[in-house]
């Protein structure tokens, strides 16, 4: 019989062997927590301060980059030539509001390089594409100067000389061809990042929940084992140590159990109710940013038209999937009879993007037609040209504020994530090392009886 | 009395402490068989890799006289294959009609789908796709000399091919609702023909096709460049296969970077008037 080569014949030899069994349970139960902990504690950075943020930055890198175009097409629309091309510095003039803003969203996508410089981590791959994009930037900056010193004239919404218009479809084309798809691939790049290092980190969680559950019980039962072989040898009622190691060993296993449940759910709180709709949401700005744009393309460039019609479509349907539409036509016809949205927020969505597409109806009306200054007109916000329109710009503050709602989501289940974790950085071992001091408490008495 | 009682306790005993050992041994094996990764097969890591490519596209895969199949989707499929670690003689092509590449793909019959297979909503919910690694873009063939055609509404009233089963004349006739008088024909090999005899003026579809036949010896045509459309050409995939997709991204992204992309589009698409994109597309994201 194998009892007898590991001492169990013997009294005190079951004893040994079943406070051993308790102690190697509360190791475990020591040491899964606190694997689970750290994995729990690895997750939150990874959402809260490490790759999340920086994925996030370079997601925004895309939305300067679309609002950059935005502001040259508003330039060469207006006629602001002159406002775009001042130097306050050097001579005594006005420079336009779009110059301003396109200088800041230059800087923004250009911090978020650096961000994105950072997350690559090294890869090759990545590394270039970053470079690709920031000197694809000067390029762009060359040929939006020429388009503009070309562009220069006194008439507001006049029709652009060709050399203008060339300059402005090579800057236009480096843009929405080049530079956006790279910063959209890198952004791609970074979100799997993050979602494999969360897929592995929430699940490494649940699995040590479980593993928590299983040392717990195997403590309890071996515990209770002995405790009734004590009781029974020896006569006691109840060892008190022992009866004290059982209760702290519940409580440490409930504790730990439910605080990685938790844990659990912040993280998956803090990916799909913060980080995913944040990196959706911006994406559907970017878009709609480059929707509106497209639209102001092909009022600057009616030579490319079918072209710029045929990108406003798909970025509608990227936006709102209608099946079966193929023309903007029949797009609208659907979206009227929509009553639910669809994807992420899509039913709050849906009314200013509805509203939006009204609007841009009439002004793909009007420009059929043959208006172009009034399509221009009406495609611009009425009291200031500078901006778009209002029904697009009611579309993209909503959208902002549904990000920065889910933004918050991300922060707090983060931040509520780590407080929780913060006493669980001792209490795994000051647990432990009680319990394991209670079970040696209740043993060694009845061992010495042996000596 | 006593013995019995001594023997009840030293059984109650040992099935806690049995028990004991059960749990703590079911508590280290379980958890990664519940929570590991189930996801399907990849492409990722297989030794040999069954690819579904069309054998009727010049340019893009078309069948050689010695039966082999050649074009930039066969090379594309075979240097993501390469960089995926599956070298050329581990690749088996497999023709694809294009109303198969769904299926084929589902019932495992080919690993991977590499045949002007545009990226649109309703195929994503059956297949996962990497890339695109071009974007297409639909245009037109005239004959040499051609002045009247200049974008696709200058089709009205002109003689279009029209091939069975591609859906490319829709795009003018139907969705543009441009007025050309449509000549039926079996395949863009026979519209090529009928272009240069007469019996057709003008031949509409992907500009990689177009640039494909116009590049046959002696085909006295000419691309118009009025692009019209965006066709993504992904690479189709296991629905799922969320891992092999973001490698083969990386592997995309990186052919662009190093200018095989450019290389390959050269080799196969030189003809006048046509430039290929030479800059990664954007990709559609594999989730």
């Amino acid at each position: 019989m194998p009892s007898k080569f590991i001492g169990v014949r013997t009294v005190a030899g079951r004893v040994r062997v079943l406070a051993a069994l308790a102690l190697v349970a509360l190791a475990m139960l020591f040491t899964a927590t606190g694997v689970a902990v750290g994995h729990a504690r690895e997750g939150l950075r990874t959402l809260g301060d490490r790759e999340g943020p920086m994925v996030l930055a370079t997601g925004d890198m895309y939305l300067a980059l679309s609002d950059m175009d935005a502001q040259v097409t508003n330039v060469l629309l207006t006629g602001d030539e002159e406002g775009w091309l001042c130097d306050p510095e050097a001579s005594d003039c006005e420079r336009g509001a779009q110059r301003y803003v396109y200088d800041i969203r230059r800087e923004d996508a250009q911090r978020a390089g650096l961000q994105a410089v950072r997350l690559a981590k090294g890869d090759p791959v990545r590394l270039q594409a970053v470079q690709a994009v920031l000197d694809g930037l000067h390029a762009y900056d060359q040929n939006v100067q020429a388009a503009m010193e070309a562009a220069r004239s006194d008439q507001a919404m006049a029709v652009l000389p060709p050399e203008a218009i060339e300059r402005y479809r090579a800057a236009t084309a480096l843009m929405t061809g080049n530079l956006l798809p790279k910063a959209y691939n890198l952004t791609l790049d970074g979100a799997a990042d993050v979602d494999s290092a969360y897929e592995d980190e929430h699940s490494a969680v649940l699995a040590g929940r479980f593993r928590v559950l299983g040392a717990g019980l195997a403590l309890l039962a071996a515990l209770a084992g002995l405790q009734v072989y004590l009781a029974r040898r020896f006569r006691r009622m109840l060892s008190l140590p022992l009866a004290v190691a059982v209760a702290g060993a519940r409580v440490l296993t409930v504790a730990g159990a439910s605080l990685l449940a938790t844990e659990a759910d912040r993280l998956r709180a803090a990916k799909s109710a913060g980080f995913d709709p944040v990196l959706d949401l911006t994406r559907v700005r970017a878009i709609g940013t480059g929707m509106d744009t497209d639209r102001g393309r092909r009022l600057i460039d009616p030579g490319a038209a079918a072209r710029y019609d045929q990108m406003y479509l798909e970025k509608a349907q990227a936006i709102l999937y209608v099946k079966g539409a193929t023309s903007m036509d029949a797009y609208d016809g659907a979206l009227g009879q929509r009553k639910t949205g669809s994807g992420r927020d899509g039913a709050a969505l849906l009314p200013r993007y509805r509203g939006w597409q009204d609007h841009d109806r009439g002004v793909r009306e009007l420009v059929e037609g043959g208006s172009r200054v009034a399509a221009v007109r009406a495609h611009l916000d009425p009291r200031w040209t500078a901006l778009p329109h209002p029904s697009f710009r009611a579309h993209d503050q909503k959208l902002d504020g549904l990000v920065s709602h889910h933004e918050f989501l991300r922060i707090r289940a983060v931040k509520k994530g780590d407080q929780a974790l913060d006493p669980w950085m001792w209490l795994p071992a000051a647990g432990a090392l009680a319990i394991a001091a209670l079970i040696v408490a209740g043993v060694w008495p009845r061992l010495s009886e042996y000596r | 009395m006593h013995a019995a009682r001594s023997k009840s306790t030293l059984v109650a005993t040992a099935v806690l402490a049995g028990l004991a050992v059960l749990i703590l041994v079911a508590a280290l094996a379980l958890p990664p068989l519940v929570y590991g990764d189930d996801g399907p097969s990849s492409v990722t890591g297989k030794d040999k890799l069954v690819i579904g490519v069309r054998d009727d596209l010049p340019g893009l895969s078309l069948r050689a006289k010695d039966g082999s199949l050649k074009g930039f989707d066969v090379d594309v499929a075979t240097y993501v294959a390469g960089r995926l670690g599956v070298a050329s003689d581990d690749l088996t092509f497999q023709a694809l009609a294009p109303n198969e590449r769904e299926s084929a793909l589902s019932q495992g019959k080919v690993d991977m789908v590499v045949a002007a297979y545009t990226i649109t909503h309703e195929r994503k919910e059956q297949v996962t796709f990497a890339g695109p690694y071009y974007v297409a873009h639909q245009d037109i063939l005239v004959r040499q000399g051609e002045k009247s055609v200049r974008n696709v509404q200058d089709l009205r009233g002109k003689r279009l091919c029209q091939v069975a089963g591609s859906d490319s004349w829709r795009h003018v006739a139907e969705e543009r609702r441009v007025a050309a008088s449509l000549v039926p024909a079996r395949s863009y090999g026979e519209c090529l023909k009928a272009l240069a005899g007469g019996r057709v003026d003008a031949v509409s579809t992907d500009d990689l096709v177009l640039a494909g036949l116009a590049a046959a010896a002696g085909s006295r045509t000419t691309m118009v460049n009025a692009p019209f459309s965006d066709e993504r050409y992904g690479i189709g995939l296991r629905k799922g296969d969320v891992e092999g997709c973001h490698a083969a991204n990386r592997i995309l992204a990186g052919m662009y970077q190093n200018g095989a992309a450019e290389t390959l589009l050269d080799q196969w698409f030189t003809t006048p008037g046509f430039e290929a994109a030479s800059t990664v597309p954007r990709f559609e994201g594999c989730a």
